[in-house]
């Protein structure tokens, strides 16, 4: 099998069939009546126009896994890893979805670059691509990276910090945890059968910091390929918009201590546990402050990241 | 750099297993097993950067097992590698097909001549246990021979519960509670060692079973190298039955031990040493 068809053959089968996103892009394809076509810009609307329902939110969830499949192909492309120019099958209705009034409108309201970009290489706009010796493992180190954040933890708490609750937990519930030890202890240390989404979020919390020491080590590396820190950035960059405006800056600092900190009486571990802690702030920091989102040359001396946005409320729940 | 190898594996899937299968595959496999709280490929970081990008590597497949390591117990686990293990080594054209998706292909069949087994932690009790069903499955194993163990951090000999526990990020800050976690987690009652410092029936048994199966010839279940951290407290260091006598590395923590890293390259040196 060629290997740039088995790549792209890869993305399809388990980023676009395998995770739902097929079903978006039947549901797009299908929304070509005007009335088909308001039905879709509905369910796509900014939740401050109306609550998102159950059924609605598992359905937008499925366009979200094909903007996911369409920024991965982005970065395929930009890394010379799927056949260019791209077959008919895959350009026109990556074109077709991705330029779809009410896809357009989404991608505004929960801003998301890299789909607009492979829109623009499809039409010759954009030729961003890197040469690069180790393409394929830096790809595969991405999809490593999301791997981690596909779990039932992880989707727990990213579900919260989108401002979605489930049963009586939300984000507060978790924060709220991690300010007592003892709460904390409680309600990590459960049996399998005793596993709430509370318990599933602060096991997923603990995962997304490792996460971000990891996507912050991969990025920071200088020898990365800018086009690709910036893209690779920006395909996570959603998660420390939402980690802003979902937990103030305080009880991030607090979280952070209370998870990478173990209490030991001995000096060395201490001294472990406060280096941990000062690496997670830093990485969790340098990620949500989008400093790799930008060039090099658009970067200036003293820059701090943009004042954070008042915290939104969203009625979500599943 | 020419790509060498296809990722396949589902991602979505908590269980499982990762795999970047060669594109001209030689007959070498290299599969790990991830400790306590570990994950398929993150517990190895980078190994999967470095070794597709070594022309050493080019024809090897590369196999990173996913397993429950909190709530199933090593016996499941291990189970589980041993199905792997046997189909990678009898039927690897279909598992290929199968995680790349792409039936259409006409296998191509290939014989494993060495199949690198490497664990880390708990990973080493997992991969002994599914060693000792093959042992115990002779006469239809018998690809079971090209198997070399290499052991990072081996938890064969027991962990320390409190050090165990903080992997799962929970603090051990009164020791009172820790009879209530062991409880609540298998995994730490089978791993634990008690006040005594002695190791639990399931790792006693299982060491009782290493020493009749190599006294019979199954030298696969030998491991030939076993590498510990000067600075791991979370397992206890020591030699094990026939095991090669194992070698410390210097301010080394039990989780990045097996992390190869540009000024850290040991693991990669160890693995790349049996190639």
């Amino acid at each position: 099998m060629d290997v740039l068809q088995g790549n792209l053959q890869y993305l399809k089968v388990h980023y676009l069939l395998a995770r739902g996103g097929a079903k978006a892009a039947a549901r797009i394809e299908e929304a070509v009546s005007p009335q088909s076509s308001r039905a879709l810009r509905w369910l796509l609307r900014h939740h401050d126009e109306e609550g998102i329902t159950d059924t609605e939110s598992w359905k937008r969830d499925e366009v979200d896994y094909l903007l996911e499949y369409y920024s991965l192909l982005e970065i395929a492309c930009t890394l010379n890893l799927v056949p260019w120019p791209l077959s008919k099958d895959v350009a026109d209705p990556a074109i077709k979805h991705l330029e779809h009034p009410a896809v357009q409108k989404y991608m505004q309201h929960y801003p998301i670059s890299l789909p607009q970009l492979l829109v623009l290489r499809l039409k010759g706009l954009f030729i961003g691509r890197v040469a690069c010796d180790d393409a394929p493992t830096l790809f595969w180190q991405l999809l490593e990276l999301d791997s981690r954040l596909y779990n039932d933890n992880c989707e727990t708490f990213l579900w919260f910090i989108d401002g979605g609750s489930r049963g009586r937990y939300d984000i507060d519930s978790v924060i709220r945890t991690l300010k007592s030890s003892k709460a904390y202890f409680h309600a990590v240390s459960v049996r399998a059968r005793e596993i709430t989404h509370l318990t599933k979020a602060l096991h997923g919390f603990r995962i997304f910091l490792q996460f971000c020491v990891d996507l912050d080590a991969l990025l920071a590396d200088p020898a990365l390929p800018p086009l690709f820190r910036v893209e690779a950035w920006k395909y996570f960059a959603y998660w420390f918009r939402n980690l802003s405006l979902y937990v103030e800056e305080n009880d991030l600092q607090r979280a952070i201590g209370q998870v990478a900190a173990w209490k030991q009486s001995d000096a060395d571990a201490a001294r472990h546990t406060a280096s941990e802690v000062k690496r997670i702030r830093a990485s969790v920091e340098r990620l949500s402050s989008g400093e790799f989102g930008r060039f090099p040359n658009q970067l200036r001396d003293g820059e701090r990241p943009p004042k954070q946005p008042a915290r939104r409320t969203r009625p979500k729940i599943r | 750099m020419v790509q060498n190898h296809l990722i396949a594996g589902n991602p979505s899937e908590p269980k499982g297993f990762r795999a970047y299968w060669a594109t001209r595959p030689k007959g070498t496999a290299i599969v790990f097993v991830h400790g306590f709280n570990g994950e398929a490929v993150g517990t190895w970081s980078l190994f999967e950067r470095f070794l597709p990008q070594d022309p050493r590597c080019a024809g090897c497949d590369l196999v990173f097992f996913q397993y429950d390591s909190v709530y199933t117990n090593c016996a499941i686990s291990a189970s589980e590698l041993h199905t792997l293990l046997t189909r990678l080594s009898t039927d690897r054209a279909t598992l290929v097909d199968e995680t790349l998706g792409s039936s259409g292909r006409p296998p191509r069949p290939v014989k494993y001549k060495r199949v690198l087994l490497i664990a880390h932690s708990m990973g080493a009790v997992v991969a002994r246990k599914a060693l000792l069903r093959m042992y115990r499955n002779r006469n239809k194993d018998l690809w079971a021979k090209t198997i070399i163990l290499l052991l990072f951090a081996p938890a064969h000999l027991g962990a320390h519960v409190t050090h165990l526990v903080s992997l799962l990020g929970i603090i051990p800050y009164v020791g009172q509670m820790l009879p209530f976690v062991r409880y609540k987690i298998p995994a730490l009652t089978e791993l634990g060692i008690n006040e005594r410092g002695q190791m639990s029936r399931s790792l006693e048994d299982m060491r009782t079973d290493t020493k009749e199966a190599l006294e019979r010839g199954a030298f696969y279940l030998r491991a030939r190298k076993v590498i510990f951290g000067t600075a791991d407290k979370v397992v206890v260091p020591g030699e094990y039955c026939d095991d090669e006598n194992f070698d410390s590395v210097a301010g080394r923590e039990h989780k990045d031990i097996c992390k190869p890293t540009t000024d850290y390259l040991d693991p990669l040196n160890v693995v790349m040493g049996f190639l």
